[in-house]
């Protein structure tokens, strides 16, 4: 360490450029003649290159990410909590599907091949869900299990779709009772792992367009 | 909550402790959001490769070995994972599509700057509050040395001397981290 105190204790500001331009050729001016104060200031200056890139590096998330992401992530455990039957039976009872055909779990065979955690919007701010994919030859299968969803009103439902970007695909629908869960299968397009996310949005019978209503949504990621 | 190692937060994860979780939000999403936005182009995909982030570390706190891996590497890894696998599937759509050549996974972090900028965050939250502040005045808030002095009701020529002072123990903190984890790699 440099043995010039009044010179030492300005390299900081020097290598960052702040100092005052007399100060800064006082500065120059002994770093001409002193080898330790030099190695000093490369030293010091390789610090100010790795902190100036970090604060360029760094961005200021949405305020409400924060309480988006810790509440999906902690209404997932709780979730976890509750006996899987109870689910299962709870999805039974209330799921009308708008195909006319009963959905049921059935993951006993087949590739588990991606999975996503699903993040609640404001719309929904109870909400959570996970969506499982699972390859059973030519078919995938898309399993939802989601909580805490607004009860379907009169000629409304939910949809499940793959989505990137502007562009989604449909990868089905259902309904949703007062429970506010379900826990549905779902068949998918085999192109269907290589879409980054997934989205639920509420939807209307009485409006063909898709619905821009996002309820849950969240990122796909290969097993 | 004090100030406490990233390491002991994890800890404190891996029991469920939610206060813990957020803290460790609190230190390192403005990286992991900035990080995203740089090689992922877009808010919403930074948005989720937060989320995804923060999911695999409440997941897998239990399974984080400090005498293995500082907390900036394991963190670093997973943002670097994640933001990977974003980018392939949105490339491998295209190849599904179009047939063109698939992106090269690992690409995300060629010049080895994400690893350096971790490594530089976790250096900073060691330093002591006054250095810290110095440097998060400077660098992360724009001031100049006689704003900061202004601010803390500092003198100047203090605000000077600190200044170099964190520099110093900045670049300490991340040599001995260097010689710490170097066999990590």
């Amino acid at each position: 360490m440099s043995e010039h105190p009044e010179t030492r204790d300005l390299l900081g500001p020097y290598v960052m450029g702040t100092l005052e331009p007399c100060e800064e050729r006082e500065v120059e001016h002994h770093l001409e003649s002193c080898a330790s104060c030099r190695e000093e200031a490369q030293e010091l200056g390789l610090a100010h290159e790795r902190l100036a890139d970090l604060a360029s590096s760094t961005g200021a998330p949405p305020e409400d990410l924060k309480v988006r992401v810790l509440a999906g992530i902690l209404r997932r455990e709780a979730s976890r909590r509750v006996p899987t039957w109870v689910a299962m039976v709870a999805a039974a009872i209330c799921v009308l599907a708008v195909l006319g055909a009963i959905f049921t779990p059935d993951l006993s065979g087949g590739r588990a091949m991606a999975s996503a955690n699903l993040s609640p919007t404001g719309r929904a701010p109870g909400a959570g869900g996970e969506v499982s994919m699972r390859g059973t030859g030519e078919n995938i299968e898309m399993r939802l299990e989601a909580w805490g969803l607004p009860p379907c009103k009169s000629e409304q439902y939910y949809e499940l779709w793959l989505v990137e970007g502007d562009e989604r695909v449909s990868a089905g629908s259902f309904t949703v009772g007062q429970s506010g869960r379900v826990d549905i299968t779902l068949s998918a397009p085999n192109f269907a792992a290589s879409y980054p996310r997934v989205g639920v949005t509420a939807e209307y019978d009485k409006d063909p367009r898709a619905s821009d209503a996002k309820m849950l949504w969240g990122g796909l990621h290969e097993l | 909550m004090d100030r406490v190692d990233d390491e002991v937060l994890v800890q404190r994860v891996a029991s469920g402790d939610e206060r813990a979780l957020s803290e460790l939000y609190d230190r390192y999403a403005g990286l992991i959001y900035g990080s995203g936005m740089r090689y992922l182009g877009d808010r919403e995909t930074a948005e989720e490769l937060v989320q995804d982030v923060f999911t695999s570390v409440w997941k897998n706190a239990s399974g984080f070995d400090s005498t293995r891996a500082s907390f900036a590497t394991w963190v670093y890894r997973i943002t670097r994972n994640r933001a990977t696998d974003l980018i392939r599937r949105r490339k491998a759509r295209v190849r599904t599509v179009d047939g063109e050549p698939l992106f090269e996974p690992g690409e995300t972090d060629p010049s080895g700057a994400l690893s350096r900028n971790f490594d530089v965050a976790v250096a900073l939250s060691r330093l002591t509050p006054l250095h810290r502040e110095v440097l998060v005045l400077a660098y992360f808030h724009g001031f100049s040395q006689r704003e900061i002095s202004d601010r803390t009701a500092t003198p100047l020529g203090t605000v000077k001397s600190r200044t170099t002072a964190a520099l110093r123990a900045l670049r300490e903190t991340m040599r001995f981290d260097e010689d710490r984890w170097s066999a990590d790699e």
